[in-house]
């Protein structure tokens, strides 16, 4: 770890603190994630093992940041696993924010926002092209740990975005089980519902790369809005955001919908008209979101399939 | 989730995705240097290294399936290719051996324990030595660890033939 000179702490990430630091050699700026992974006597963990080989395994792509190496240091005669990171400067989230408030408020221009979800429908692309897909996170007890292990937490914050050269990447990607901890108790953050796709909110059983895309719609819709366009705060918040926008599903929309493990009746909302929660997105754009959020799996567009939706015509795709 | 050569990619049993195009784009990242077989040809000494190490690794992984071995032989010369040994002492070619293997198990085996690894030939190795072995054989390896072998691609060839034999091509499958 002498190779790294620590700038900053930059944040708390899912499984540890995160660094800015320097490679003291080439100068490089890194992101350096401090694991709560402790070796015992077996060493290095199997499902530490299997997961970092496939987080090394996705950071082929330029859409994913990339894990430079895995450094292990001993701390008072514990080992501690640190993965390297390329750095990014700044996180989505916080790149919307500074448009919606601070000096000089003023929207994303549309050619960036139809490159940043060009570049993130690529990243989830290769992901689910690698059969990596959505974390589910299936908060139900105190102790629930992630009982999936491959994900994509696709949410603003962990979406990397390089200001200069208005690139997006995706991270905090592949380390499920072997690092987390149950998410509430030691983050004391609440896990954000915002991005969640229906069918996890009514505890559909069954999850396909369709979550994703979900997710990937709210992120479309949060870039034009500059805001969270179903900002729940409980699970039941959170559809009651969806259906008052989209209208309460029915079986027609979504076959089996009502027999799902958490469906209730709901009040029977008519669908809005989604052009009007998206003011300054083009009948394209309007088209494509409406596509990324169908209530049914099923119907949802994939990623693979988005990169080529007429959206993008306008966009000079030789960069990527 | 074990690793499983025959299907490397975590869901690639899902039959829509088109899983086959990323494993030719990333078979290149699990396999040894492309100087590897030459070097092998013109030193007896690396050849007699790798002949070595692998008879003791087929010695201690034999309780175990075939494949283990098979993945633990593409670990070691994936290492051999990037580290180059000086000399070749029994200890430290056992060390390797098991070293091997026992990030082999990790990738296979959900239960695991070192204790599995039937440690015969004399030479005893506590687990701080086989960590520091394990470690160094996983930064040669870049952590890539999800081997992409000619096992991936087995029932992607088998789908292009034509078999008369249609209980023939399920058996091969």
């Amino acid at each position: 770890m002498e190779k790294y000179e620590k700038l900053e702490k930059v944040g708390e990430g899912t499984y540890g603190k995160v660094y800015k630091a320097k490679d003291k050699a080439t100068g490089q700026l890194v992101a350096l994630k401090k694991t709560r992974l402790e070796m015992d006597e077996e060493g290095i963990p199997p499902t530490a093992l299997r997961e970092i080989s496939l987080l090394q395994m996705l950071s082929n792509s330029l859409y994913i940041v990339r894990l430079l190496c895995v450094e292990q240091i001993d701390k008072n005669g514990k080992p501690l696993l640190y993965l390297v990171f390329e750095y990014l400067d700044t996180d989505l989230k916080k790149f919307v924010d500074s448009h919606r408030k601070g000096p000089n408020p003023r929207p994303l221009p549309p050619s960036l926002i139809q490159s940043f979800l060009y570049q993130l429908c690529k990243g989830v692309a290769h992901c689910h092209s690698h059969g990596v897909l959505h974390r589910s996170i299936l908060v139900t007890g105190p102790l629930c740990f992630l009982q999936w292990d491959r994900l994509v937490d696709l949410k603003p914050q962990n979406l990397l975005v390089d200001k200069e050269k208005g690139i997006l990447k995706i991270a905090d990607l592949g380390l499920g089980r072997a690092f987390t901890v149950p998410i509430k108790s030691y983050t004391h953050e609440i896990v954000t519902l915002w991005y969640r796709a229906p069918e996890v909110l009514l505890g559909s059983t069954h999850y396909s790369t369709a979550v994703d895309m979900w997710s990937v719609g709210c992120i479309f819709a949060e870039m034009v809005r500059r805001q969270a366009l179903f900002p729940g705060d409980s699970e039941f918040q959170q559809l009651l955001h969806i259906f008052r926008l989209l209208g309460t599903p029915t079986e027609k929309q979504w076959p089996g919908v009502s027999s799902l493990r958490d469906w209730h009746v709901y009040p029977k909302w008519e669908p809005q008209n989604l052009a009007s929660a998206v003011p300054a997105l083009g009948p394209d754009g309007v088209d494509l979101l409406t596509k990324m959020l169908q209530y049914d799996p099923a119907d949802r567009i994939s990623a693979k399939a988005a990169l080529d939706h007429p959206y993008f015509d306008s966009l000079d795709k030789s960069q990527f | 989730m074990e690793f499983d050569l025959e299907n490397p990619l975590p869901l690639s049993h899902d039959s829509n995705a088109d899983i086959i195009s990323p494993l030719f784009n990333i078979e290149s990242d699990h396999m040894p240097s492309k100087t590897y077989r030459q070097n092998l040809e013109n030193s007896d000494f690396l050849i007699s290294i790798r002949q070595a190490t692998i008879s003791i690794i087929f010695q201690i992984s034999h309780p175990f399936d075939p494949f283990l071995s098979y993945l633990a032989i593409n670990y070691l010369d994936r290492f051999l290719s990037f580290h180059s040994l000086s000399e070749g002492k029994p200890w430290m070619l056992r060390l390797i051996a098991v070293s091997c293997v026992s990030l082999a198990l990790k990738m296979k085996e959900t239960e695991y324990s070192a204790t599995d690894i039937e440690q015969v030939g004399g030479i005893i190795f506590d687990s701080k030595t086989i960590k520091r072995m394990e470690f160094l054989i996983l930064s040669g390896l870049k952590w890539r660890m999800r081997s992409i072998t000619a096992f991936s691609f087995i029932n992607f060839f088998i789908s292009f033939f034509k078999f008369k034999d249609l209980p023939l091509q399920q058996a091969l499958k």
